[in-house]
């Protein structure tokens, strides 16, 4: 039994049956898994991306952040560092002029007490010269004079003594 | 050898019912199902060979579809997916000494009667009553010419097929007749892998085109 070349026959409806079913398992074993999975990877590799890409923004956030907190650390190390040397130089001149302050007082101290005692020891040596004075003319002289002419003769030596100082 | 005449296994009141293309047609069925398990029983992020084959004819087939048809009737990419595999494979049949079962006007019309149908039944659901009256555009008078040319469709689509693939193959028979070392190749490059591979590409776009022209 042989069929022709160009003829129709029941032959037909068995190849319309057998695309039908062709495409049945396609659909179902080849373009739903096929094309779900090719969605899913998409989904996965877009995820991925927008991931990366935020976590790079927030990474540059944090660098940033770092950055200016390293920045106002350095600041402020400087402003230390600045408060420091000015505190330190206050210090220094402060401490220089009260030292000096000091000095001259200590000097003008000095100066006053020297002037003090100075003239304590000259009414001393004034008393005493008299003294001495009133005696050694008493044992030169072995004459009394009177008193106002006594008191005249030391006042004039005296003048003579504080020229000579 | 394939032969031209079909050989026919079972038979209705003496007309062939099981003939050699449909007895390959199954053979083809059980090839794709096996390619579609191999494919989808353990896909990876990173493709394998074949993974990738099939993932590339997807991605075509889609391509196809959004650039002929537009991306919101992607509902027609499973069958025209199942239309371009079934074809590819049945046209390179010939390349295994398998008489394709292209080169039988059986199955080719049973394919484009498929698209017919697909045809008419979108065309309806698309426009409802106006594609019945698209059929009496541009005046009732041009009704007659307006149906033959809707039937000129599968006729036309079918006998290209069938006769793109029974001339390759007859043409590759007396190819190996005459100069049956080395040549053939040549020729089965042309005629099966060519002339095969464009049919195929062929067929699925002008049924993608038909519904879309039924449906707009």
């Amino acid at each position: 039994m042989e069929g022709g070349v160009i003829t129709i026959d029941y032959s037909l409806l068995w190849q319309a049956f057998n695309m039908f079913i062709i495409y049945l398992l396609i659909r179902r074993y080849l373009y739903k898994p096929l094309s779900n999975f090719i969605k899913g990877r998409q989904e996965t590799i877009e995820n991925n991306l927008n991931t990366a890409a935020q976590e790079k923004e927030e990474a540059e956030k944090l660098r940033q952040k770092y950055e200016q907190s390293l920045m106002s650390a350095k600041q402020e190390a400087r402003e230390i560092l600045n408060n420091a040397t000015k505190q330190s130089e206050e210090i220094i001149s402060e401490g220089k002029r009260e030292a000096k302050e000091q000095g001259e007082q200590i000097i003008e101290k000095a100066k006053k007490e020297l002037e003090l005692e100075k003239e304590k020891v000259f009414k001393e040596l004034k008393d005493e010269i008299a003294f001495i004075s009133v005696r050694i003319a008493e044992r030169i002289i072995e004459t009394k004079i009177d008193a106002a002419a006594q008191r005249q003769l030391v006042d004039r030596y005296l003048k003579e003594v504080k020229k000579v100082s | 050898m394939a032969d031209i005449i079909i050989p026919v296994y079972v038979t209705i009141n003496g007309t062939p019912f099981i003939t050699g293309s449909v007895v390959v047609t199954w053979g083809i069925i059980v090839f794709l199902l096996v390619l579609s398990i191999l494919t989808t029983r353990n896909m990876k992020m990173v493709p394998g060979v074949l993974q990738l084959f099939m993932e590339l004819i997807l991605a075509g087939v889609h391509w196809m579809v959004d650039s002929t048809m537009g991306s919101h009737r992607r509902s027609f990419a499973p069958y025209l997916l199942a239309l371009a595999l079934y074809l590819l494979v049945a046209n390179l049949t010939g390349l295994v000494a398998i008489r394709q079962p292209t080169a039988d006007l059986n199955t080719t019309f049973a394919l484009a009667g498929i698209t017919f149908f697909l045809v008419q039944v979108n065309g309806f659901r698309a426009k409802k009553l106006g594609y019945i009256k698209s059929f009496f555009q541009p005046i009732p008078f041009m009704a007659p010419m307006n149906f033959i040319s809707e039937l000129a469709l599968p006729i036309s689509l079918s006998f290209r097929l069938f006769g793109n693939m029974l001339g390759s193959m007859i043409i590759m028979l007396m190819l190996y007749s005459f100069m049956p070392i080395l040549v053939p190749i040549i020729g089965h490059g042309f005629f099966d892998v060519f002339a095969g591979v464009i049919q195929m590409f062929i067929f699925v776009m002008l049924t993608m085109t038909f519904i879309t022209l039924a449906m707009d």
